[in-house]
């Protein structure tokens, strides 16, 4: 009944899994008055828990991960991964690096991909406007991160479902 | 018209957000959300799968919006000004606390903040309420109402409600309490959902609130009302949008500097002139 | 007559019996007669009338002996313990009184001890709060490691003052006034130092002088009035518009006795003592003289310097103590600098209700003392059963202790929201200002500070709360609390009489509007049905959002402090409020 104010309002949570903040300025700028995107409702809200569009910038260094998919994991559903910027979507120039894994694919469930380096806002935009569409279509149910990192114990994402929470891949840093 | 006002009060303060917004982005020159921005924003809320940290925390949430909500519908009724301002009190306070009831330390700022805001502002009101009494000669807000307009005999008490209202509506200078870059919301933080539905409801109401103690100050007079309302309606706007955030310790130091002086000095004008 | 005759003699004999009662029966004695006296100092106060009755001769004679024997008393105990200022201070006050007793006529023909309604009023407070506090005494004092004569002696004085407190607010010669007023301040001085180490002994000595200086005002006072050919009575003093010095005298022994501001260090220093003692001496009961005191005299200084004086000093006190406990983490020093801020409003408000709003007075009065004694008896149980005396130990205390915490949270509320007893008080009192407002432009003061003093006990209370509150997402079950102890008992009375404040009021006499209290009672007591029902009980829990950390967060709480010069120059405000009430007199 509500589903079609989904993509009237979607707010947004900004995540730099160790970028360059070459993505992250551009980003910003178009939430910025020149690009303007509470035009459509758009509002960073800098908090998992009232935002439904994950915005990921960087290519997911190993210390940054355990917090990604606490973020991940505390955004209500539904909700929508963008990737943007060339090192999120795969690793890019960081590929194999000591401190890297290949893009954020491998630890969350990534709806779209917005290439480039630094991907301009008209991209961004573009990008999220598609992550919209697939906003509205899904479903209420949990979408669990791709990999737990920490103490299980300690990791209360699922409090109310250890059980799930068991089933996913589990490593300790 | 009182049930009416008071039931929709809720609804009235979501289409207030809503041209506040857009009044907003005009004014930086850009276009804006649309008007029903925040009932998108509410309806989508909706439709989110709900979460919480403890029950507490939710259940004092809830009871903030009612207790806020029941002062408006006093206020509407026309009842006890000072009683209006306790209820309002008892409402924040329920706030406060639920912001202390999680261990999140944006949580606890922002309630921190809030309660240092609620020192600031509580004696204010609270002269206001006293001024209000020595021009009508009661605190019920339907005499108030039927008097004469007010800000003829307390203009100093208008400019200190003024100084208050950005403090109230947490905006610039005064939006310490929330400052969404540094506290991201402050005690709203831990709510997501329908549970923030409803804190974001009761900011709504909350802006019925101090625009309708703005409103008192023209009595009778409805059309001097309107004229005060949408003129510190601009004047609030037009602040937020050319001021910085100032700290928390500032923001109790300057409140009292100037909108308290300004109230004992209306208050001692209307009483010893 | 028979009434009062029981309100003073059966603590006494109480007193004097509990010495054979086996322990373990204490409580249900003292339960018993809490219901009785509790029964006749309300049938005393529903049944208006006024009585007086005089000393024979043979008491006045016992009179001058105990009084000798209690200075002496102080004199050894001053010269044994090496402190100057008592011992100096008894001397002085023996001179004075030999001089008193030299020169005072013999027969004035007034009556020793007049019961009005104020009087009354008193009792209810002392024997309801004094009496349920002193059945919560023997559940404490049995839990402290001291011999049993010890803890008999502990309770034998906490009784035996409750008689000493009635005597004392029904009595009409000054010089009565001293002896009972000499006596409170021996049962002060026994019960704060009962512990017996270094800083008891200390802050007893320290309450010690400081109310010594109380007496000496009263006896000054005495002896300018027989200089003025003034009767040493409390009727004698309201007749006679000349005496202005010797009622801003009495009235200065009474802000002594309050704590005021340059005198408050005695009473912080009093919270080492039991918590009972807290309870009932340094905020239900004793400190009461106050504003009694006051409220008694305030004809005779109506509209003069004196009068304004004291309320705009009483205000000050209101504000500047509440700042003050914001920089203190004992639990208890902080209840006591609310106290102090609290009987300062109190005293500001009795130079100005008269005679037709007492009532007002009355409410603040009566409230406060069942608040307080709640949050003292509160403050004993955490530090007896759950180990915590600061507010910094009290995080999560919510979880650890949720019975307790909830009454403590009632506590707060009753002081500061609506719809409790105390908040009415504060809420009548700023529409009696504001109508009283264009008579006198020191009432702007008042007002200022009423707003002013009131958010800042809400600040006070509610940064408290912050620690009390917090709960992790995790730990869902809250630990069991027995609910039906004995220490409990005196703690639920109160909480029920909080609860129903409001009622009360209105059963009174006085107006409000059903609707109000109704519709707050049911925001504030949804709460904890709401938690019982339960109704979100599938939805889905999350951790608190520390920007993806996984560590533990603790919560740390502010505190607010005045820089040294400020201090100073406060204490010094004090001093010279003081010499001024004395000044505004004689002039």
């Amino acid at each position: 009944m509500f589903e079609k104010f989904r993509k009237k309002s979607p707010w947004i949570l900004h995540y730099n899994a160790g970028s360059c903040n070459g993505c992250d300025i551009e980003i910003l700028a178009s939430l910025a008055p020149k690009y303007d995107l509470e035009r459509f409702g758009i509002i960073n809200t800098g908090n998992p828990k009232q935002s439904d569009i994950l915005l990921v910038t960087g290519p997911v260094t190993l210390k940054s991960r355990e917090r990604l998919v606490e973020l991940y994991s505390q955004m209500p559903e539904p909700k929508v991964v963008v990737a943007i910027g060339v090192c999120t979507c795969t690793g890019g120039v960081f590929r194999k690096m000591y401190n890297v894994k290949a893009g954020v694919d491998r630890y969350v469930p990534v709806d779209v991909y917005v290439p480039g380096c630094a991907s301009s806002p008209d991209q961004i935009i573009d990008g999220v406007v598609q992550a919209l569409a697939i906003l509205e279509e899904k479903s209420k149910d949990i979408e669990k991160p791709k990999r737990l990192f920490g103490e299980l114990t300690n990791n209360s994402i699922f409090t109310n479902r250890r059980e799930m929470a068991k089933k996913i891949k589990h490593e300790k840093n | 018209m009182s049930w009416f006002l008071a039931l929709f009060a809720p609804v009235f303060g979501t289409l207030v957000s809503g041209i506040d917004r857009v009044v907003r982005a005009r004014m930086q020159r850009r276009l804006g959300p649309p008007l029903m921005q925040p009932f998108y924003d509410m309806f989508k809320l909706l439709d989110k799968r709900p979460m919480m940290v403890h029950k507490l925390h939710i259940v004092l949430g809830v009871m903030h919006f009612m207790a806020l909500w029941a002062s408006i519908a006093l206020f509407m009724f026309g009842g006890h000004l000072l009683y209006i301002i306790f209820t309002h009190l008892l409402s924040v306070i329920f706030l406060i606390l639920a912001g202390y009831s999680v261990r999140s330390p944006y949580s606890h700022l922002g309630a921190n903040r809030e309660l240092l805001a609620l020192f600031a502002y509580e004696p204010i009101l609270i002269l206001m309420a006293v001024g209000f009494y020595l021009t009508c000669g009661s605190f019920e807000v339907s005499v108030i109402t039927s008097n004469s307009p007010a800000i003829v005999s307390m203009p100093l008490m208008f400019i200190a409600l003024l100084i208050l209202l950005p403090l109230k509506l947490k905006k610039s200078p005064f939006d310490a309490p929330e400052a969404h870059q540094e506290l991201c919301g402050g005690v709203e933080i831990e709510y997501s959902g329908f549970f923030y539905e409803v804190i974001y409801v009761s900011k709504m109401t909350e802006i019925i609130f101090v625009y309708a103690l703005v409103f008192l100050f023209a009595g009778q007079n409805i059309l001097l009302g309107i004229i005060l309302v949408t003129g510190s309606f601009f004047l609030v706007n037009a602040v937020d949008n050319a001021t910085g955030r100032i700290r928390i310790d500032h923001l109790v130091k300057k409140v009292y500097a100037t909108a308290f002086v300004l109230a004992l000095l209306a208050l001692g004008w209307i009483s010893y002139v | 007559m028979y009434l009062f005759t029981i309100l003073v003699g059966l603590p006494i004999v109480l007193a004097v019996g509990l010495w054979w009662i086996p322990f373990r029966f204490l409580q249900a004695f003292m339960f018993v007669f809490s219901f009785f006296v509790s029964l006749c100092s309300a049938l005393l106060f529903l049944s208006p009338s006024t009585f007086s009755f005089s000393l024979g001769s043979f008491f006045s004679t016992a009179v001058i002996v105990i009084d000798t024997l209690l200075i002496l008393y102080f004199l050894k105990e001053g010269l044994g313990l090496k402190d100057k200022r008592v011992w100096i201070l008894a001397l002085i006050q023996l001179g004075l009184f030999s001089l008193v007793e030299s020169s005072i006529g013999s027969n004035y023909g007034r009556a020793d001890f007049i019961i009005d309604e104020l009087s009354t009023f008193m009792f209810t407070v002392i024997n309801i709060v004094g009496s349920l506090i002193v059945v919560y005494a023997v559940w404490y004092i049995d839990k402290e490691s001291i011999s049993e004569n010890r803890k008999r002696f502990f309770l034998c004085v906490l009784i035996l003052f409750l008689s000493v407190m009635n005597l004392i607010v029904a009595t009409n010669s000054l010089m009565l006034f001293f002896l009972l007023f000499e006596l409170t301040t021996l049962a002060s001085y026994l019960l704060i130092g009962f512990r017996k180490n270094e800083i008891s002994i200390h802050n007893a000595l320290k309450a010690l002088w400081m109310n010594q200086i109380g007496g000496v005002f009263i006896l000054i006072a005495v002896i300018l009035g027989i200089f003025y050919k003034t009767a040493p009575y409390f009727d004698g003093l309201m007749e006679n518009g000349s005496m202005l010095v010797v009622v801003s005298l009495i009235a200065m022994a009474g802000l002594v006795k309050g704590a005021q501001i340059p005198f408050d260090s005695w009473l912080l220093g009093a919270m080492v003592a039991p918590s009972p003692v807290s309870a009932i001496l340094h905020s239900a009961t004793m400190v009461k003289l106050a504003p009694f005191v006051i409220l008694k005299l305030a004809p005779a200084y109506e509209h003069t310097i004196v009068g304004q004086s004291i309320m705009v000093f009483g205000s000050f006190v209101f504000v500047i103590a509440g700042l003050y406990g914001l920089s203190r983490d004992n639990f208890k020093e902080i209840l006591g600098y609310s106290t102090i801020s609290l009987l300062g409003l109190m005293i500001a408000m009795a130079t100005i209700v008269g005679n037709e709003h007492k009532d007002i007075l009355y409410i603040i009065i009566f409230f406060h003392a069942i608040s307080k004694a709640l949050l003292f008896l509160l403050a004993g149980i955490l530090e007896k059963n759950h180990n915590v005396k600061n507010i910094s130990d009290m995080d999560g205390l919510l979880h650890k202790a949720p019975l307790s915490t909830s009454m403590i949270m009632i506590g707060f509320a009753t002081i500061t929201l609506p719809p409790f007893g105390l908040f009415f008080g504060k809420l009548f009192s700023i529409e009696l200002v504001a109508s009283n407002m264009r008579s006198d432009p020191t009432y702007l003061f008042l007002l200022a500070a009423l707003a002013v003093g009131s958010a800042i006990l809400i600040l006070l209370y509610f940064k408290v709360a912050s620690l009390l509150f917090s709960k992790n997402a995790k730990d869902e079950a809250y630990c069991s609390e027995k609910p039906f102890t004995c220490e409990m008992i005196s703690p639920y009375i109160f909480t029920l009489l909080l609860m129903c404040s409001a009622f009360l009021i209105v059963f009174g006499g006085i107006e409000i509007p059903l609707i109000y209290i109704l519709g707050s009672l049911l925001l504030i007591f949804v709460i904890p049905f709401w938690l019982k029902i339960d109704p979100f009980k599938n939805v889905d829990r999350v951790k608190e959002y520390h920007c993806g950390e996984q560590g533990h967060f603790g919560v740390a709480q502010w505190s607010f402090s005045f820089t040294n010069g400020i201090e100073k120059t406060i204490l010094l405000t004090g001093i010279v409020a003081f010499i001024a009430i004395a000044l505004g007199g004689l002039l």
